[in-house]
């Protein structure tokens, strides 16, 4: 047995002489030093005419740290460097804009894709595959639409963080509990029953009194909403918040009531919360409830409202559950408008009543231009905060 | 003369053929068997089979002795009368006996107190009613009393007959019993094995008081004769693998014994192979430890260091403090090892691969960071690797050698050079500079030395399958690492006993560690006769105060 094991060996060992030379064979093609790559952070991408720009925005990791270490490499002040093509595919864009770079371009890290709103408005299918097939790509990488230009907001310098891209990708996530990503969009487009809803990312600019100097910043406050893959309206602040709360992704909801005595205002701001979606049919007709339940905090209470009083705070609660009732009727009531299901009702029948589904699929937008909607909303103040008394009022003053 | 005598020598143990008997009969000795040796003209001198025999002749004797120890200058001949009796002699070897106890014990009666009587008798007589020392053996051969000479005991020879007794005076100054510096424990015993072999089976012995405990005496090196002790629990050690270590003990062919890595070295079962597959500790404890699993040790005099054998890859990242410890602070230590072993293995390799071939798998500011300090490095990641590596191995060798009193020297000169001003120079990374250091206390975490030394030449087999091809390559080095570890044994035991193949019963040791009232299984792996360490029903009523 032992001599058959070392005839074989030695019967294998010219093998094993010749394998290190396989190890020179290999010119390790696939390697690349980190400092002969630019990563790509961001992607823009919009229309002109019929052909698309894209801009990509390229990290200067010289310029990023503190470190002074020798000579060589990237110069210059800006932490980050933008490269911009037009061609008549963003892929194309992206291939010819490589003529521009001394470092190979490298898409893996790519975390924020930007539609502008042309591009948007004209269909983002055509931009999805390019961004989806080679395996360098993350497929979570953050969608958002930009407001105007998509290369104006990427290229918006905003002292804040290093890269612009990694403003807008911050400021998503604080809007959003789960931003949609390259999968969800794919998801959504090839489902049934539910529309794109993906933040909007703006530029605003301001000017304080007795300055000249504009100051320009990146605000992410709105939804851009889809019916298929073209953008039809952006939506303002309100029904963008009365959307993300329906559909539980938003960070933290604030409300303010009236205060039910006198004048002023008492602010609730809810982080913890949940809301569900779902079908009750009745015989023919399908209605879509909105059930949302959690927990808030009273943040402020500038009037001479006593909360703490017994029965105070179910009337609170009572006043304030028919606010946010209304934020969502009218976040509905602005979708059926726009004839886009961004929050999914469709979904959410397919997915608890398939035979109706089946039944209405066809002419869904129709059905859902007049459907029913019920919400009930079951917030409830859970913490009133630090003071009970409204801070700094004589107690006479109160009611 | 010299050079003869040592072709003599490494012939057979003593070729008395030279000078005065003529030689002819050494070139007879070459070839022949054990019983022609003597050149065949003397008479065995019963039970001598072979052997030269002493003569009955002191003269004859001390000429003999004074031609075979010729040029050594530490033997000792002092002749003497005994008190109104005959010629005598005694040899010894001066440093290495304990002159004071030779002078109180054997020297002084002979010469003053013994009883006239006796002073006529044969020499074993004297010996046995003379001399209060109490080791001692009658000897007939001249290689005999040769050998005890050399190996500290004193020759006692009378005139008149042909006997000779050898008394065990062993003296001399070696090193007492110290803290072992190799293996410092937080909570345990201090005490380590010493130069010399019959105080390392002493403190064997305190530890374990059974007659189960053997200890068997080997003879190796022809020059060095060094003692080699092969010691084991009767009944709890594997009977094949005691066989199995006598054997190979028995066939070692070799001319000096230096310290344990010589045997090591011939009696392991992989000899090519990069893994230890025998743990050597300094450590009593240790020792009595492995004994006790059903393990045997091998002692080599003249070294502290005593051979643990069969042993798994586990037992070498596990240290004697695992078990004096409380459970709990010893399992989560043997994960960090387990994990920092891993660590030191890996890590530059993974750095190496993820920085050159996969840099989409870093979370992006941590790749921005990176790619930050390698910015103005002008060495690919695997160059910059190799630098920092093979001067760090020589930062460590270099600490190791010197006098401790340079070695801060040069720990500080190391932490400036490579800490610091390569990176201000731009010569390395930083990032690279704390893979390195990580690596380097990874790779000091591992308990035992031997497997250290394995996983830091392993590292770079790593690190260049990870320049060449990337992760690819790093896991087909492994899937090799692992077949070899999966072939390899140590005594017939498979070198990943306990995982692969699976025990159960030993998993109570291996990458956990239960509490002492659980563990009550000795490891299956080495016998299965007596197995359990302790009866469960005995323990009944344990924690009763709970």
């Amino acid at each position: 047995m032992v001599s058959n094991v070392r005839r074989r060996s030695v019967a294998l060992l010219p093998v094993f002489a010749l394998l290190p030379l396989a190890g020179l064979l290999t010119g390790c093609w696939d390697r690349h030093e980190i400092n002969d790559v630019a990563f790509v952070v961001g992607t823009a991408v919009d229309k002109e005419g019929d052909q698309y720009r894209f801009s990509v925005q390229i990290p200067l990791p010289g310029q990023m740290s503190g470190n002074k270490g020798g000579g060589g490499g990237t110069t210059g002040q800006k932490t980050w460097h933008m490269v911009s093509e037009v061609a008549q595919s963003p892929m194309m864009a992206l291939a010819e804009g490589q003529e521009f770079s001394s470092r190979q371009v490298n898409v893996s890290h790519r975390r924020m894709f930007i539609i502008g709103e042309k591009a948007a408005r004209e269909g983002i299918l055509p931009l999805l595959d390019g961004v989806a097939r080679a395996p360098q790509n993350r497929l979570t990488t953050f969608v958002v639409v930009a407001e105007g230009p998509a290369s104006r907001v990427l290229s918006t310098h905003v002292p804040l963080e290093q890269l612009p891209s990694e403003i807008i990708r911050e400021q998503t996530i604080m809007f959003m509990r789960r931003p949609p990503t390259l999968k969800h969009v794919a998801n959504i487009l090839l489902g049934h029953g539910r529309d794109l809803m993906l933040p909007c990312v703006s530029v605003a600019s301001f000017t304080f009194p007795g300055q000249k100097e504009e100051t320009q910043a990146i605000r992410v406050h709105k939804l851009a909403v889809f019916r298929d893959d073209r953008l039809i309206a952006f939506t303002d602040r309100r029904i963008g918040r009365g959307l993300l709360i329906a559909s539980g992704q938003s960070k933290g909801h604030p409300v303010a009531v009236p205060a039910p005595t006198g004048s002023g205002y008492i602010n609730m701001m809810f982080h913890n919360f949940r809301s569900s979606i779902s079908p009750v049919v009745q015989g023919n007709r399908v209605k879509i409830r909105i059930n949302v339940r959690g927990y808030g905090t009273v943040v402020e209470n500038n009037s001479a409202f006593v909360i703490h009083r017994p029965g105070a705070l179910d009337k609170l609660e009572q006043m304030l559950n028919e606010s946010v009732k209304q934020d969502i009727e009218a976040a509905v009531q602005w979708l059926k408008e726009h004839r886009s299901d961004a929050l999914g009702f469709g979904e959410a029948i397919h997915a608890y009543r398939p035979a109706v589904w089946h039944r209405i699929a066809k002419d869904w937008l129709d059905v859902f231009r007049d459907i029913e909607v019920e919400v009930i909303s079951q917030l409830k103040v859970e913490n009133i905060g630090y003071n009970r008394s409204p801070f700094g009022r004589e107690e006479d003053g109160l009611r | 003369m010299t050079g003869f005598w040592k072709r003599a020598f490494r012939k057979r143990k003593y070729s008395m053929d030279h000078g005065s008997r003529g030689g002819a009969a050494g070139g007879k000795a070459r070839g022949g068997e054990g019983g022609g040796r003597n050149g065949g003209g003397d008479n065995g001198g019963g039970g001598n089979d072979g052997q030269e025999p002493l003569q009955s002749s002191l003269q004859a004797n001390q000429e003999r002795l004074e031609h075979i120890l010729q040029d050594c200058s530490d033997i000792v001949f002092r002749t003497f009368q005994i008190r109104g009796g005959r010629n005598a002699l005694v040899v010894y070897t001066e440093g290495i006996v304990d002159t004071n106890e030779l002078h109180r014990s054997l020297l002084f009666p002979l010469l003053y107190r013994i009883d006239p009587q006796l002073a006529g008798e044969p020499t074993d007589e004297i010996g046995t009613d003379g001399v209060s020392l109490s080791q001692m053996k009658p000897t007939k051969s001249v290689e005999e009393a040769v050998e005890a000479i050399l190996s500290a005991s004193a020759l006692l020879l009378v005139d008149g007959y042909d006997v000779g007794v050898v008394f065990n005076v062993k003296g001399g100054t070696r090193r007492g019993v110290e803290e072992p510096n190799t293996e410092v424990v937080i909570r345990g015993p201090r005490e380590g094995f010493t130069e010399n072999l019959r105080v390392n089976t002493a403190l064997l012995r305190f530890k374990i008081k059974t007659p189960d405990l053997k200890t068997v005496r080997f003879v190796k090196g022809r020059y060095t004769r060094t003692d080699i002790v092969l010691a084991y629990i009767d009944g709890l050690a594997d009977p094949r693998v005691v066989t199995e270590a006598r054997r190979r003990l028995e066939a070692i062919e070799i001319d000096s014994v230096l310290e344990s890595g010589y045997i090591e070295e011939m009696i392991e079962d992989h000899p090519r192979s990069l893994f230890p597959q025998i743990q050597y500790t300094e450590r009593p404890d240790t020792v009595a430890g492995q004994l006790l699993e059903g393990r045997i040790a091998i002692f080599v005099d003249g070294t502290p260091f005593v051979m643990i054998a069969p042993i798994t890859m586990w037992q070498l990242l596990q240290a004697s403090e695992d078990y004096y410890e409380r459970f709990y602070i010893s399992n989560l230590i043997r994960w960090l090892r387990l994990v920092f072993a891993l660590i030191a293995l890996f890590l530059p390799a993974l750095y190496v691969a993820v920085i050159t071939f996969h840099p989409d798998m870093l979370p992006t500011t941590l790749l921005l960071s990176v790619a930050a300090a390698r910015e103005a490095i002008p060495f690919p990641a695997l160059v910059e690797a190799l630098i920092m590596e093979v001067s760090f191995e020589a930062l460590r060798e270099a600490g190791i050698r010197l006098p401790k009193t340079v070695g801060q020297a040069v720990s500080i000169l190391g932490a400036l050079v490579i800490g610091q001003a390569a990176v201000e120079a731009g010569i390395v990374s930083a990032p690279m500079v704390i893979i390195v250091s990580l690596t380097g206390i990874a790779s000091f975490t591992i308990p035992r030395f031997n497997l250290a030394i394995a996983i830091r030449i392993l590292r770079f087999v790593m690190i260049f399958a990870a320049a060449a091809f990337g992760l690819f390559g790093i896991v087909v080095a492994t899937m090799g690492m692992v077949a070899h570890l999966c072939r390899i044994s140590s005594f017939g035991l498979p070198y990943l006993t306990g995982v692969t193949p699976f025990r159960r019963k030993d998993h109570q040791d291996i990458f956990i560690r239960m509490p002492w009232s659980a563990m009550n299984y000795r490891p299956g792996t080495l016998t299965d006769r007596k197995s359990k360490r302790t009866d469960r029903n005995a323990k009944q009523g344990l924690h009763e105060g709970w």
